[in-house]
């Protein structure tokens, strides 16, 4: 039996975390140490050099010679962990550094708590990515969550930013229980709150609890999909995201859905789609119901973002119609260990996480300039912007482009190239 | 003998088409100069023509270079390269000699055009494509090259685009010309399945036709298939609309078209690939026959026309329909022979008609008349050309035309006496033309005087050309049949023929004296006893008029009902999906209301409904 | 003793926090639903770890973690709900919807 209890020397395999917890603490000291008069825009910079130190050392974890894993499973720290941390760290670093400056413009307080409050919120997505263990997974996952109900909410006078951030954190709450009681299904039938030993224990009795491990499995899958804004569980999404200061926006529409889908892809990988499972009743229906759900939203999600006006909700349908895309490969052939579907999730997550962000900052800049973050806003910018035309052209070119790129190669290739496989290796 | 020359003839289209890029690249920066790097190319190409001309003149056995693999499409490879023989050798020469003296007369004609260079550009590249297209190896090498002769002419038609009636005209004939191609086409894909080996080669070609391996049956339709791609560059009735059209393009572009590379390439198809033709004697009943009734078909048109460009491309189709005769004959070296000496003078009565034009600007010959006395070398050098071109002795065209008609009369006594009567008809037009042009006054006041030297430098060498080419085939020599492998050829003076014809030739003379040089009849004679017959020759039987409502007009109304079914049907099911989605988005934006509780009520339905159907169907057997 | 009582307890429990966080005008209740899920979760944990198949620590310590989560988001939840009020003056549901389509 592994060691269950922590080792000094584990430590230094959570450096990259715990970078981020003491630069955070710090930060909050500091907050709440310094005079009023002192500008709070050290915490940004203090925010920044500990991502960048917290990326310096998710990179050295990289390529382990065995995967690590603390606390008897319930910690891993693998490849596909820590390329997940790099995703959350980068996008929270870019997020960090769109921020700069616009933070005062958008009427937000605390610019200090503002900046530091990213640090818990890419923590919780980093514990999310490395869970092995349910509680580990819940812990992540409401790190990240309330972190963001505040930060959704960081404009104080803003009716629309408390509105959602309201609109957030009931929704936020009502997946969470669900995903809880989700789980709380999981560990009677098992005993285990790990997630390799649920799945030994699922193998062996599956016929005895069908029903409890199908309720459990959806209520997971409701759960998970409303994090990453799936359809139909994706309804807060374009109000939240409308609410939210847009760096908040970004943040919400990159690094929360990208750790929204490390603990789907875990829980996936782990439980209902592993090879233990394979062939069984429950796996089919597990990855078919993630491929409708993927159907669902690609559909949904580009057919309510053609009637939007407002370019903050369009870009939140487009992340429902992204998530939809992200799904493909999780929800295509589980059943063989295939490595490529890692590598076209992450490649697609990598490749949306620069276009979102893109993005939103090019949002950032014509909100600036005409005041409103109308689609018409956008109107004639290639006159306007003629002197520095660089980074909307750039990104707006950019969107587009690498979106339908990637929906090809992405979706089509995956989707239909494994579904096929897939059904016919269920004829057989 | 050495292969010295031969060796190096594929230089032959490659200076034209050097002369091109170079044009294209720098046109306008060179101005005058574009006509010269032309002349100075042409030049070269037929220097080193004439070398292999005459480097062939001992041979027999043919020179193939076909190593430059193109194509691997499993066991199958297909070469590219050039062959020499003997056919080609002359082809070459009678291409590159051509277009050198209208590459000379167009520094004249076009002199002050600001397109000029575009225009040499153009010419360089139809050279170049015609010259490729000569010295193919195989059928699609030769298919390629016959494609880019289409192209050129189009362009070259169409060069005065600015006219409506150039545009028309170059639209026709690229769409007609592509009809017959369509035809090559299917023949080559025929060819390439049934021969052995899938080998387009002519050399294979011609020894699997001649030991009989393909089938006849399948050899008709080949050679039909093939037929009708020349039938298409060669202007054979009923494909013959586009040439006279055509006229609309300048004029030594015209001489150039008429006279060496656009309707020679129909031709010198069908005697390329004669061994098909041999093999099925329906095929060559069919050539025969197309070509005897075009000869004549066009004769009769030509007697009613008032352009005097338009004369002389019915004159050409008339010919051409001679050639192909002589071809559906069996007697291959007639049909070349005739080529070559029709490519000379009747360069000459282009180039000559050209001069006319520049001098009088009007191609309407009613407005001309009197001009032997201005233009005294274009008088005489046009009165060559139409002296030849009648048939009169010894010009070359009475030796040719000789030839085909002796066939003829051995072979066939019915397209032996419809060569005669078209020969009738052939000389009573150039005599009309020749007179209504410059005999008789003045019927307008233009100050013709004669043109200058690049005019009067290639008429004078086509003159004598035109003179003397029919030399070498004649009844007494038949040296031009020996080289070219055609041994059936008959070497006797036929006399009875040669009498026949000219009178034939001397009868439509006298008539068109009578009418037009001494106006001792009248010349509404026809046209007041029987206007109809008139009328239907002056708008040339009505064939354009028939195309436009049989093809034009059907094709039209069958576009109608595609669009129709466009609009309706694939615009529909386009609209369809347009509105489904934007159905779904209404769909979904009406869920969003904005009430946090609605939006948690759905997530749960979603959930329930995903659950109930998915997992439903595991519990309650239902599917 | 069985599980079946707890299991049935904790579901009806956790259907009246739904039916509440879905139905209430009232935000503080709508909260305090959110609760009452969490709790029915946290009942079936414990329910679990004592009389299920495979009784254990664990679920014991899942439903700690569970309470202190709990008790951070709901006091998120509060102070969201405050600033909220205070822009608004209102704690109605129903009248959040300044955003919609």
């Amino acid at each position: 039996m592994e060691a269950l209890r922590l080792q000094l020397s584990d430590l230094q395999h959570l450096i990259p975390e715990l970078t981020l917890i003491v630069t955070a603490l710090l930060a909050a000291l500091l907050d709440l140490a310094l005079p009023r008069k002192v500008s709070r825009s050290f915490s940004a910079w203090l925010t920044l050099l500990g991502i960048v130190v917290a990326i310096c050392f998710t990179a050295l974890e990289l390529n382990p010679e065995e995967p690590i894993q603390l606390l008897a499973q319930s910690y891993r720290i693998d490849d596909f962990a820590s390329l997940l941390k790099l995703v959350i760290l980068v996008g929270t670093g870019l997020v960090v550094f769109m921020s700069l400056g616009s933070a005062a413009r958008d009427d937000i307080h605390h610019v200090g708590e503002y900046y530091y409050l990213f640090l818990p919120a890419a923590l919780g997505g980093m514990i999310m990515a490395s869970s092995g263990d349910l509680i580990t997974l819940y812990v992540g996952l409401e790190l990240l969550s309330i972190t963001s109900y505040v930060l959704v909410a960081m404009k104080k006078k803003s009716t629309e930013s408390n509105e959602g951030a309201f609109k957030y954190i009931v929704l936020g709450g009502i997946s969470s229980a669900i995903i809880l009681y989700g789980m709380s299904f999981l560990y009677g039938i098992s005993g285990s709150t790990n997630l390799l030993a649920i799945n030994s224990a699922l193998a062996g009795s599956i016929d005895d609890v069908k029903g409890l491990v199908y309720l459990a499995f959806f209520l997971l899958l409701a759960g998970f999909g409303f994090k990453i804004a799936a359809a139909p569980f994706h309804t807060w999404a374009p109000d939240v995201y409308q609410g939210a200061p847009t760096p908040v926006t970004a943040f919400l529409a990159v690094v929360s859905k990208g750790a929204g889908f490390a603990i789907l892809f875990r829980v996936m990988y782990w439980v209902f789609g592993s090879l233990t499972l394979m062939g069984t009743d429950l796996q089919k229906d597990a990855l078919l119901s993630l491929s409708v759900l993927a159907a669902i939203s690609m559909i949904a999600g580009n057919a309510m973002a053609l009637r939007q006006h407002n370019v903050k909700r369009l870009l939140a349908y487009s992340g429902i119609a992204n998530a939809g895309y992200l799904l493909v490969p999780i929800a295509t052939h589980f059943s063989l260990v295939h490595y490529a579907n890692y590598s076209e999730f992450l490649f697609y997550l990598i490749a949306y996480l620069f276009m979102n962000i893109g993005a939103f900052a090019v949002l950032m800049i014509v909100q600036r300039s005409s005041g409103n973050e109308e689609l018409r806003g956008f109107a004639g910018l290639y006159y306007r912007a003629r002197g520095r035309p660089q980074r909307p052209c750039c990104s707006s070119f950019r969107w587009p482009a690498s979106r339908s790129r990637r929906d090809f190669s992405e979706s089509c290739s995956s989707s239909w190239a494994r579904c096929r496989r897939n059904s016919i290796g269920s004829a057989r | 003998m050495a292969n010295d020359f031969t060796s190096y003839a594929w230089l032959v289209p490659l200076f034209p088409l050097l002369a091109f890029l170079v044009l294209i690249a720098a046109g306008r920066q060179l101005r005058e100069a574009g006509a010269y790097i032309s002349i100075v190319a042409m030049l070269a190409s037929f220097v080193l023509a004439l070398l292999i001309f005459f480097e062939r003149l001992g041979h027999t056995t043919d020179y193939t270079w076909n190593q430059l693999k193109w194509l691997t499409i499993g066991d199958f490879q297909l070469n590219m390269g050039f062959e020499v023989t003997n056919l080609n050798a002359l082809m070459l020469v009678i291409v590159t000699l051509v277009s050198l003296l209208v590459n000379i007369y167009s520094k004249g004609y076009m002199h002050g055009d600001e397109r000029v260079n575009v225009f040499f550009s153009y010419i360089q590249l139809f050279s170049f494509a015609m010259l490729g297209l000569v010295i193919s190896v195989n059928v699609l090498e030769l298919y390629i090259f016959w494609e880019l002769v289409g192209v050129c002419s189009f362009l070259l038609v169409g060069f005065w685009y600015f006219k409506p009636e150039a545009r028309a005209a170059a639209k026709k004939a690229f769409i007609v010309t592509r009809v017959g191609d369509v035809g090559l086409f299917l023949g080559m894909l025929l060819l390439f399945w049934y021969m052995p080996g899938h080998s387009l080669d002519f050399s294979a070609i011609h020894n699997a036709f001649s030991q009989g391996k393909i089938d006849p049956s399948i050899a008709t339709w080949i050679a039909i298939l093939v037929f009708v791609g020349a039938m298409g560059k060669s202007g054979q009735f009923p494909l013959h609309t586009w040439l006279p059209d055509a006229m609309e393009g300048p004029t030594p572009i015209s001489a150039l078209i008429h006279a060496a590379t656009m309707v020679a390439a129909g031709v010198y198809l069908v005697a390329r690939t004669m061994d098909i033709f041999q093999a099925s004697p329906d095929a060559m009943l069919v050539v025969a026959y197309v070509g005897g009734f075009t000869a004549i078909f066009a004769a009769t048109i030509g007697t009613a026309q008032n352009d005097i460009k338009r004369v002389l491309a019915y004159s050409t189709v008339s010919q051409l329909g001679y050639m192909m005769m002589a071809l559906g004959l069996g007697a291959a070296t007639a049909g070349i022979f005739h080529l070559f000496t029709h490519a000379f003078f009747k360069a000459l009565l282009f180039l000559g008609a050209g001069s006319v034009i520049h001098a009088v600007h009007t191609q309407d010959i009613r407005e001309m008349g009197g001009l032997a006395g201005k233009m005294k070398i274009t008088a005489w050098t046009f009165a060559i050309g139409a002296l030849a071109l009648s048939g009169i002795v010894p010009l070359s065209g009475f030796w040719s035309k000789d030839a085909i008609l002796s066939a003829a009369f051995e072979h066939n006594q019915l397209l032996f006496w419809v060569g005669l009567i078209a020969a009738f008809f052939t000389a009573f037009y150039m005599a009309r033309l020749f007179f209504l042009v410059f005999a008789g006054k003045p019927r307008s006041d233009a100050h013709a005087h004669e043109s200058p030297a690049p005019f009067t430098f290639p008429l004078v060498v086509l003159a004598v050309l035109a003179v003397i080419a029919g030399f070498v085939f004649t009844p007494f020599n038949g040296w031009l049949g020996h080289w070219l492998g055609d041994h059936a050829e008959a070497e006797t003076a036929n006399w009875t023929v040669m009498i026949l014809s000219t009178l034939a030739g001397l009868l439509g003379i006298g008539l068109g004296y009578v009418m037009y040089g001494k106006n001792s009849v009248s010349r509404d004679i026809v046209a007041g006893n029987a206007p109809w017959l008139y009328t239907l020759v002056y708008r040339k039987y009505y064939i354009d008029e028939l195309y436009d409502v049989v093809f034009v007009r059907g094709l039209r109304l069958i576009g109608k009902a595609f669009e129709l079914f466009d609009i309706y049907i694939v615009d529909g099911i386009v609209r369809l999906c347009s509105a489904a989605v934007v159905g779904i988005g209404r769909l979904g934006l009406r869920l969003q209301n904005g009430q946090v509780q609605t939006y948690g009520l759905a997530t749960l339905l979603g959930l329930l409904i995903l659950a109930l159907a998915l997992a439903g169907r595991r519990f309650f057997h239902l599917g | 003793m069985s599980i079946t009582p707890y299991l049935t307890l904790a579901a009806i429990l956790f259907c009246i926090g739904l039916y509440g966080a879905l139905s209430k005008k009232n935000a503080i209740i709508v909260l305090l639903s959110i609760e009452l899920m969490l709790n029915a979760v946290n009942l079936n944990l414990i329910a679990f770890a004592k009389y299920g198949p495979k009784p254990g620590l664990a679920g014991q310590i899942f439903s700690l973690f569970n309470i202190t989560v709990a008790a951070a988001e709901v006091a998120v939840g509060i102070a969201i709900l405050i600033n909220l009020y205070r822009n608004r003056g209102t704690t109605d549901v129903t009248d959040m919807d300044t955003m919609k389509r």
